[in-house]
């Protein structure tokens, strides 16, 4: 059974007048990929600052590998990477001695590792070229670089596919599925791309006006991202009554435009399509709508925008 | 701490910016030579020491300000500071890190600059008997104790401004606006200021103004004499030693609790 590896509980973090994390509390088990998802602004980076101790919470505690003191954090960041906001780097000096330097600051013994990452990560090329003069992209590879220097054991990447062509986002995907599996590294990762999160994590973490709003594991999205068949017809009224006299259907929403949503009957689009015309009414749209994790999310940030708002003006 | 001291040396090391410092502070230090239009025929160690004393603090302010400014704020200016913090270092070894190699490479630099100048002339030439070499080993010594608390509060202001050109800026505005402050507000009202900044205090300890003219060895002379009081001694030293550690402990202060 894994263990809890990072655990923070009520952690919040205040600028001024602006909470930018309130009260968030989650856990990293070993061997996860855990995606931090959220809106610009909602907390995901400010939150992977205070783990990385460039921030200092205003409320609440972290525990990275059971040590929660200042010198037991610090202690395990040693077995940690990170890669937050754009890749610092020493815009006058090449990756390799971008590389050097955070080698030596690390106390990596083997001078070889720099040459090892830069293959890695595709940079072995770039010979004496300054930094300032690499393409947005070649500058998420030197962060990626830069967090494998030390070969940690948990890796919190802060959208680390950002500015990467098609090509890129495969390879950063591979490899990164690649080290949970074979070194059993575990990440902790923030994305806009919703698309990448499903294909590479095991967990999710939803985070919105700097509160936790989920935490859920892939096999439990699935299930609460239900399947579900889109039924329109000329008569969207009649055709609720018919199925629900006919079919004894209970498990339903009705969208805006008045048109049903049936989360059940999903192996009898037949029968259902049946009773529709049985019952004079012509289905104009009938089908099965797969839930994927972006409109989970798209519904779970609506339905939080709407109160959130309200919460607002209530305090207003 | 010492891994960051080595990525620190690595980084620094071939860095023109620092080279072009040394050598204009260097370039500062021997300039009187020629400006002056000195007599080379009859120049020796003490002569030559005497005759550029008053350089040594304008030298020691820039070697100092190029230092401070990258060993201290390069890394705040592009965040690459960021990376020691999440490798797992703490705030104290990240500071004092960096205090540690400010103090070592900006007294090496200084010493070199103010003293080896000095020296290849008294191999070349001998002391002489312009000045006593004992007086004048004391004076640099003494020197050394504003140049550290000078050091310290540069360091202070690069942990607070958090850029390597805020801090040239800043700290070449701090010792001009102190010393003109100081020479107008004296001038103007005739109140003696007895409060010892750092850069007023290197400026007092340069100046070599009494002497005379001596028969030496059949050889009428100028004898300088670059003794220093107990007192001015005691004081320098203390007062530097204080003000270097207040300053050290303030730049902690505001390093430890900001947000990156």
């Amino acid at each position: 059974m894994s263990q809890n590896i990072i655990d923070v509980k009520h952690l919040s973090k205040q600028y001024m007048k602006q909470k930018a994390v309130n009260d968030a509390s989650f856990q990293i088990k070993e061997g996860m990929i855990c995606g931090l998802i959220g809106p610009n602004g909602a907390g995901k980076t400010t939150i992977m600052k205070m783990l990385g101790g460039l921030v200092i919470p205003t409320n609440g505690s972290i525990s990275i590998y059971g040590g929660c003191t200042e010198a037991g954090l610090a202690k395990a960041r040693g077995r940690m990477s990170f890669m937050i906001e754009t890749p610092y780097a020493k815009e006058k000096m090449s990756a390799r001695e971008n590389l050097e330097k955070q080698r030596l600051q690390k106390g990596i013994p083997d001078k070889k590792r720099v040459d090892e990452v830069l293959k890695i990560v595709g940079l072995e090329n770039t010979g004496k070229k300054h930094v300032r003069n690499f393409s947005l992209g070649m500058r998420q590879r030197l962060g990626i670089a830069i967090a494998l220097l030390s070969k940690p054991e948990i890796m919190v990447m802060d959208e680390p596919i950002n500015g990467l062509d098609p090509e890129g986002i495969v390879e950063i995907r591979e490899l990164l599925l690649k080290l949970n599996r074979e070194e059993h590294i575990t990440i902790v990762i923030s994305s806009h791309i919703l698309s990448e999160l499903s294909l590479l994590c095991t967990d999710y973490i939803f985070i919105h006006h700097g509160e936790l709003i989920q935490a859920v594991s892939s096999d439990e999205l699935k299930k609460l991202c239900k399947e579900f068949y889109h039924i329109h017809t000329d008569n969207d009224e009649k055709a609720l009554v018919i199925l629900e006299e006919k079919l004894g259907i209970t498990d339903y929403d009705l969208d805006e435009d008045g048109s049903i949503r049936l989360y059940e009957k999903m192996d009898k689009l037949t029968e259902v399509s049946r009773t529709l015309y049985e019952g004079g009414v012509i289905p104009i749209t009938l089908g099965i709508n797969e839930a994927n994790l972006e409109k989970y999310y798209m519904n779970m940030v609506g339905e939080q925008n709407v109160e959130h708002n309200e919460g607002t003006k209530a305090s207003d | 701490m010492w891994n960051i001291m080595k990525a620190q040396r690595h980084q620094i090391k071939g860095d023109n910016f620092i080279i072009y410092g040394f050598l204009a502070a260097i370039i500062m230090q021997v300039l009187p030579i020629f400006f002056d239009q000195m007599d080379m025929e009859s120049m020796n160690g003490g002569l030559f020491a005497v005759s550029t004393f008053g350089m040594i603090p304008v030298s020691l302010v820039i070697v100092s300000l190029v230092l401070v400014a990258r060993i201290c704020g390069w890394d705040m200016d592009d965040k690459t500071i960021n990376y020691e913090l999440l490798s797992g270092h703490s705030r104290s070894q990240i500071y004092f890190g960096r205090v540690v190699m400010s103090l070592v490479y900006a007294l090496v630099a200084g010493l070199m600059i103010t003293v080896l100048p000095t020296f290849i002339v008294f191999i070349i030439k001998g002391w002489g008997n312009n000045a006593a070499f004992k007086e004048v080993f004391v004076r640099i010594a003494v020197m050394m104790c504003p140049y550290i608390r000078w050091i310290c509060e540069l360091v202070l202001v690069a942990f607070i401004v958090k850029s390597s050109n805020a801090t040239l800026v800043l700290g070449f505005l701090m010792c001009e606006a102190v010393v003109l402050a100081q020479t107008i507000f004296e001038d103007a009202t005739g109140i003696l200021i007895n409060v010892q900044f750092a850069m007023t205090n290197m400026i007092e300890l340069s100046q070599i103004t009494n002497s005379k003219m001596e028969l030496v060895n059949g050889e009428l002379i100028s004898v300088f004499d670059a003794s220093l009081k107990s007192s001015d001694i005691t004081s320098s030293i203390v007062v530097s030693f204080v003000v270097a550690v207040l300053c050290v402990m303030a730049g902690y202060a505001i390093f430890k609790k900001r947000d990156m």
